[in-house]
């Protein structure tokens, strides 16, 4: 209205230019004329009702400003102000009010004889012509995709904070697999459909804004002798806060048009922009989140330091010291009122160690660490809307100190969007995030310097605190032992710091050059500068020469620069919509290290300084860069055909550097059809909301790393004066090919019952070949690995969603989604000569990838696990049959095959998620779970701890032999022969015997004293002859002849399966009660949309493998070498936390 | 940003009322368990000082008599004896409800160190010691430098068992007589702890009887050994011992103001390698620390290279 009359205006200023003495009265005789016609039927019917009330929304209670109210059959109507009241005159009890409002169902009502009519409107679930982001940034109606896309709106992704915004995605969306390395501030992966690439560690491309972020798992830097710090990944750079929503692109039909990288799928990042006509508004959020730990990888604490487990029957009165560089927990039992000298005797009047009551510190762990891990998110955002312009600025920062002492991290981030028409047809728009992220000390992880490592192997009779204080003023730190570190040393004096700053951004301006023609240029830019820096304070024994120092400086940029022409036209049953686009991108990446090289040390202590590195070794002083430029050009068309019939086309050609010449250009189709059956049989209903079919075909390709082609020489050791170079030991390629992946998808999308239920499933198949891998080589080549162009990798799977909505009526609502994702990725084909390909090989356990070969006995599945299993009688005439055969002597213990065979799949079977969202009236309780079922995955500090018998789990797998017990008889040898299928022909290994003899400990002498506590592996002495007939040297099933061998030594070292655990698990991703206060009751005060929650987030409900506390969920290593190990873990220990968070949000 | 805003603290009081109900005082020390009235008793000796140790369970009140006709109710007393010998000690405790337990200990105060090795001269059997296998912190297999660095790890106990599976070499037993003669067993093996270059050298690897399991990788093994009848020993109290060592200016190596111990014969104690003499670090009642030499390299013969510094115990 306005705008016309504004027209009108300048049409009237233009007529009378040449009498300006009448022009001002001459406009207020129009406005009022204006004003008379917009009211004339209300002057001409002044004698009917007025009606008046207030529009809600049914969602959160609010007012709704702005709701337009019409009498219905006429054109008469008002809308609602500011605070959602309205008034309105109507004719006559008959008339018919119609509310409606953008994104909420309009609603009739009839007027009758009330004066006063509130309403509350719903949110309109009606989802057929909800728009979509889809590749480079265009928005389509959903219904005409022929792919299916996912999109988690910002509600989802800040209702319950996560500082890594992947971690909000968790249990939402299907076909997405989400693994973390640790807490706040580690490293996440995120994998969708399926692994399959062999080379990358497949994650998606992340674009916000237009611009591409890489978010590589390979965050693991430090400095110093196995000091490893997961240093978490580069899209927790991103403010949740400032998200307005995320979009999933999954197949490579999706993300065909995004070229090489987009490969593994596109995660599209949209962040939030002033609304056009909104007035200003400030937003404040707060959260603070209190991460208290609830359960610890379980240790036990009953035994004291040592190898044998002596009792003062045993040696006579008082125990012998008790010594703590025994890093294991096979010594004396604690709490038993025993006397022994201990590392924190004191001294009596001699200066002799005194004898102290042995006794156990069950709570070490936990006194080591803080009570609890804080975080504290702020966020303040101004956002407004003017004829000029539209810009939305926006500040978050995050504080964060751990669990760990002396562990923290912190996170500003500014975001400045601002559009503006600059004439007519054109509108500059630009997206500026600027983040800074650093930490004066992340903590280390795996083994090495990991803090939580030592606090595991500290000695359960010394309490953990006697340590705090570890400066001795000698020349070593306090330690009890010269075979431990001191934790709290690690967590003071080893610090590895970062502070990265990033700046990323667009600038746009949009051409609408006809309606129907369109042009849009584009520049991104995404440019980060960091430090990392490690300060090794002496005390730390494998840095033994002062300590270390180390130095990072990094610098990375990424420059876009694409224009996209899109026309498009309506006719009578067809439309189509065709764009052409050009993109010019180029990275260039530049670091230089510098850091003592390990164990040599610095010159003087605590003096954190290149100069003050003891010995320059130019492989510890280094730089590296690498550039590398792609350009494309695209094309996309889609035609529609009577709204119900939707044909996508889109073409790519990129042209990328890092490929030879004669291959570096590669062109990739893709095409996909939508069609609404609904619509196409006229099913236009309440009940039959959306039905459609959609399928795809892309082809994507993918190019490789910067410099794969040709050999170069680098700096290798250094021989006094002489530097030495070294070529690699990989054998490149000069003939390299892009990898091409081939995807189809096939699926619907239901929607039923005015949207109450909903339905998605798609099942998609992706081929890739032409693989870039390493494979090994001979070393006498003179090369050990060569990087080639081979393969077939297959992956299939489905993903369904359902979504149901049981009850909605005025005061409630319960909105219920399920997900569920099941992926296969098989290798099909390998490169000549090669039987199979390592990915990593931890705790006598190897992944390896095979190609499918039903001869051979191979799946082909990627992601399973070999290992050498227990050696066994297989001669099926010997009363042994499937009996273990044993070593002998000392070595009286399980022995592996020569042969690996398949054990297990670090992938699961499926993953399900549910979202659940019940509200009443202002009150809304959601929830998020996630379950994963199927998969395995090898614990190498289940390995390393019960290899020190320090683990609760493994004394538990002792067989208590009872009255049996005491020493080798006929009768404990019947027993153990007639419990066979546990003790024997099971695949768990359990020895029969334990510690002492409560717990069924054998008597045995390797300590010149007897001790009860002795243990033996069941099974058999003996070998198979060449007929395959077993030939019995000894038994070893409790009768005469068994060997009894110290607990301290009952862990089966070398059996790979005893590592390994099952990963099934269900989480509570998200809990969260929210309230939204009422704005009646904030009326007058310029308040709005005051919001307080309590929630929770990430806690484990159950697992399969529960009992020694590993969460399987970071069973994901990620190692220094620039590689990563999925389906591992190393000291992934951090306590599983019950993590309590406040939200409280308004606007005013 | 360092002042946070008042939502912030109170989400911080909410939160912390939270984190106490929610962790409850679980890291405090957990309730000990009492024990049932006990005593051990516990003492060292320095000079005619003993500094005695009450280790009891329940106990309320403590009576010592320290066999010299002096008596102390403290827990712990420190007691100076008049003059050296052997004495009985003896410890009554007493609980709250009256009963009563007893504990005497023997002491041998202020004796030289050849009495103390040899029982003295009413010790008409002498007295045995032989390897302690549960090997105190000091115990460890180090150069044959004159600081003795150590080399491998602290031995753990029932090292050379566990880890070599030369178990036996902890059962051998050697005997000293005040009157200066020296008894050896070597038990069933016929064998004693040896050096396997000098078993390759002296025997030409024929004497070897064992290099159990790991002991090879250590220069370890036991070779065969018939101990000599009527061998003596020969003990200097205070003696500037010269070793033959890799790591001396001109081979050799001087340890000054120590004890040492000499054979007759083929004879040793603890090790049987090129160097017969040994250095005893320490002595008391119960145990001592004896410095062995060991020839480890076939290149530098007859110089030592390494020595292995362990605690022997008596034999009851």
């Amino acid at each position: 209205m306005f705008y016309d009359l504004k027209n009108t205006l300048i049409q009237f200023k233009d007529m009378n230019n040449k009498s300006p003495k009448y022009h001002s009265k001459k406009i207020f005789f129009l406005i009022l004329f204006v004003m008379l016609l917009m009211n004339s039927n209300a002057f001409a019917q002044s004698t009917q009702r007025e009606i008046s009330g207030t529009v809600t929304s049914s969602e959160d209670g609010t007012a709704l400003p702005d709701v337009s109210i019409l009498i219905k059959g006429t054109n008469q109507g008002v809308t609602t102000d500011f605070d959602g009241n309205y008034r309105i005159k109507v004719p006559d009890n008959n008339a018919i009010l119609v509310f409606s409002y953008v994104g909420y169902k309009t609603k009739e009502i009839t007027v009758g004889i009330q004066t006063t009519i509130n309403v509350i409107l719903n949110p309109s679930t009606e989802t057929l012509d909800e728009v979509t982001v889809t590749a480079l940034g265009i928005l389509r109606e959903e219904k005409s995709l022929g792919y299916d896309v996912e999109t988690v709106e910002a509600a989802e992704l800040t209702r319950v904070v996560n500082e890594n915004v992947l971690n909000s995605i968790s249990g939402k969306v299907s076909g997405v697999t989400i693994n973390s390395t640790g807490g706040t501030g580690s490293s996440v992966s995120m994998v969708i459909r399926g692994a399959v690439s062999l080379s990358s560690d497949n994650q998606p491309l992340f674009v916000v804004d237009g611009v591409p972020i890489q978010n590589t798992v390979d965050n693991v830097g430090g400095f110093g002798s196995d000091n490893r710090v997961d240093y978490g990944n580069a899209i927790s750079d991103l403010d949740p806060e400032s998200i307005e929503n995320v979009t999933i692109l999954k197949g490579s039909s999706a993300a065909a048009l995004y070229g090489s990288r987009a490969g593994n799928g596109v995660v599209l990042i949209t962040t939030k922009k002033a609304k056009e006509g909104e007035r200003m508004q400030v937003s404040v959020v707060s959260n603070t989140v209190f991460d208290i730990p609830d359960k610890f990888v379980n240790t036990t604490s009953k035994f004291s330091t040592g190898f044998f487990s002596f009792r003062p029957e045993d040696v006579g009165g008082i125990l012998p010291e008790i010594s703590a560089g025994d890093g294991t927990f096979a010594g004396p039992e604690n709490d038993k009122g025993y006397w022994a000298v201990q590392w924190h005797s004191p001294k009596d009047a001699n200066g002799v160690p005194i004898p102290i009551e042995v006794v156990s510190y069950p709570n070490n762990v936990e006194n080591f660490l803080n009570n609890y891990a804080y975080t504290a998110t702020n966020s303040i955002s101004i956002s407004n809307s003017t004829d000029i312009a539209n810009f939305r600025l926006g500040y978050t920062n995050m504080t964060h100190e751990g669990l760990i002492p002396n562990s923290d991290l912190h996170k500003n981030s500014y975001n400045l969007s601002a559009s503006s028409k600059l004439w007519d047809k054109v509108t500059i728009s630009t997206d500026i995030n600027f983040s800074n992220s650093w930490a004066d000390n992340r903590p280390s992880s795996n083994r090495g310097t990991n803090p939580l490592q030592w606090a595991f192997a500290h000695p359960s009779n010394i309490d953990i605190r006697d340590l705090r204080n570890y400066e001795t003023g000698g020349s070593d730190i306090l330690r009890v032992s010269g075979n431990h570190e001191n934790p709290y040393f690690l967590a003071y004096g080893v610090n590895n710091s970062f502070d990265r700053y990033r700046i990323f951004g667009n600038v746009i301006a949009n051409w609408e050059v006809t309606p129907d023609f369109n042009i849009r240029a584009r520049y991104t830019l995404n440019k980060t500068d960091g430090v990392r820096e490690t300060k090794i304070s002496p005390g730390y024994s494998k840095e033994p020469n002062n300590g270390a120092y180390g130095i990072e400086m990094s610098t990375g940029l990424e420059r876009n620069m694409d224009i996209l022409g899109t026309y498009g036209k309506d006719w009578d049953n067809f439309n189509l919509s065709a764009s052409l686009g050009g993109n010019i991108r180029y990275e260039k990446f530049r670091y230089n290290q510098n850091s003592s090289p390990p164990n040599t040390g610095l010159i003087v202590p605590n003096l954190f300084t290149i100069d003050n590195i003891k010995i320059f070794d130019p492989l510890y002083n280094r730089s590296r860069s690498s550039e590398r430029a792609v350009n494309s050009i695209y094309a996309m068309a889609t035609f529609g055909w009577k709204d119900y019939m939707y044909l996508d086309v889109t073409g790519r050609n990129d042209w990328s550097s890092t490929l030879p010449s004669e291959n570096w250009s590669y062109f990739y189709p893709s095409a996909s059809l939508s069609v609404l059956l609904n619509k196409l049989f006229g099913m236009n209903n309440n009940n039959v909301n959306m039905l459609k079919l959609r399928a795809g075909w892309a082809e994507s390709g993918n190019d490789t790393h910067p410099y794969m082609l040709k050999a170069v020489y680098g700096n290798g050791v250094q021989w006094d004066d002489a530097v030495s170079l070294t070529k690699t030991s990989e054998l490149l390629n000069p003939n390299l090919r892009p990898e091409k992946a081939t995807s189809f998808e096939f699926g619907t999308d239901i929607k039923l019952f005015n949207n109450r239920l909903r339905f998605e499933g798609t099942y998609y198949m992706q081929e890739n070949e032409d693989q870039l891998f390493d494979i090994d080589l001979a070393s006498s080549s003179g090369y050990n690995k060569r990087f080639i162009n081979a393969g077939l990798m297959e992956s299939k799977g489905w993903e369904l969603m359902l979504g149901v909505t049981p009850i909605k009526t005025d005061n409630w609502n319960w909105d219920l989604n399920m997900n569920f994702t099941k992926n296969e990725t098989k290798i099909i084909e390998l490169a000549e000569g090669v039987e199979f390909l390592e990915f990593w090989d931890n705790a006598r356990v190897r992944s390896r990838g095979y190609a499918e070969n039903k001869e051979l006995g191979h799946d082909g599945l990627v992601g399973n696990l070999y290992s050498r299993k227990v050696k066994r009688v297989t001669d099926e005439n010997s009363p042994y049959f499937g009996y273990p055969i044993l070593g002998s002597g000392i070595d009286t213990e399980w022995e592996a095959e020569e042969e690996y065979s398949k054990v297990g799949n670090y992938n699961p079977d499926f993953i399900m998620g549910l979202q659940s969202s019940l509200s009443f009236k202002n009150i809304t309780l959601s929830m998020t779970f996630d379950w994963r079922s199927g998969g395995q995955y090898v614990s190498q500090t289940y390995r390393y701890l019960s290899e020190s018998v320090n683990t609760q789990s493994w004394l538990d797998e002792l067989v208590n032999p009872g009255e049996l017990g005491g020493g080798s008889s006929q009768e404990l040898r019947d027993w153990v022969v007639a419990n066979a299928d546990e003790l024997l022909l099971s695949d768990r290994l359990r020895p029969v015997g334990g510690p002492t003899p409560e717990y069924g400990g054998f008597p045995e002498q390797f300590s010149g004293v007897t001790v009860y506590d002795g243990t033996f592996a069941p099974g058999v002495i003996g070998y198979h002859d060449e007929n395959g007939n077993f030939i019995l040297v000894q038994e070893n099933l409790g009768g005469e002849g068994t060997t009894f061998l110290p607990y301290v030594v009952s862990y089966p070292w070398d059996i790979g399966t005893t590592n390994m655990f099952d990963a099934d698990y269900v989480k509570l991703r998200e809990i969260s009660l929210t309230y939204n206060l009422p704005d009646k009751t904030l009326k007058g005060t310029g308040v709005s949309n005051v919001n307080f929650s309590i929630y929770s987030r990430n806690i484990m409900l159950w697992t399969k493998d529960s009992g020694f506390g590993i969460d399987p969920e970071r069973a994901f290593q990620a190692e220094g070498n620039g590689t990563f190990s999925q389906g591992v873990e190393r000291y992934n220990v951090n306590p599983w936390v019950i993590p309590i968070g406040f939200k409280i949000g308004f606007t005013f | 940003m360092e002042q946070r805003n008042r939502l912030v603290q109170f989400g911080l009081v909410l939160s912390l009322i939270m984190t106490m109900l929610v962790s409850s005082c679980s890291s405090d020390d957990p309730d000990r368990e009492i024990f049932p009235l006990s005593a051990e008793i516990s003492q060292s000796v320095k000079g005619r000082q003993v500094a005695f140790q009450a280790l009891t369970h329940s106990a309320t009140s403590w009576s010592w008599d320290f066999g010299d006709g002096n008596t102390s109710t403290e827990q712990n007393p420190v007691h100076v004896y008049e003059s050296g010998g052997y004495y009985v000690a003896t410890l009554t405790a007493t609980d709250d409800k009256g009963d009563t337990v007893v504990k005497e200990v023997n002491l041998a105060v202020d004796l030289t160190p050849y009495i103390l090795l040899t029982g003295g001269p009413t010790d008409v059997n002498g007295k045995t010691w032989k390897l302690t296998a549960g090997h105190p912190s000091e115990d460890k297999l180090c150069d044959a430098d004159a600081d003795l660095s150590q080399l491998v790890q602290p031995l753990p106990t029932g090292a050379f068992d566990l880890y070599l599976g030369l178990g036996e070499v902890y059962d051998d037993t050697y005997t000293f007589h005040f009157d200066g003669s020296y008894e050896h067993d070597v038990k069933d093996d016929g064998a004693a702890f040896s050096g396997l270059v000098y078993q390759f050298v002296t025997t030409g690897g024929a004497g070897i009887v064992s290099t159990g399991t790991q002991a090879a990788s250590y220069g370890l093994c036991t070779g065969k050994y018939t101990p000599e009848d009527g061998a003596t020993f020969t003990y200097v109290e205070k003696e500037d011992f010269d070793v033959p060592s890799v790591y001396g200016a001109g081979g050799v190596l001087t340890f000054s103001e120590v004890i040492t111990l000499d054979f007759s014969g083929t004879e040793f104690v603890g090790f049987m390698d090129f160097q017969r003499k040994v250095m005893v670090q320490e002595i008391s009642d119960s145990s001592m620390r004896i410095v062995m030499f060991m020839a480890a390299s076939p290149d530098h013969l007859p110089y030592n290279t390494h020595a292995l510094v362990l605690t022997f115990e008596v034999v009851e």
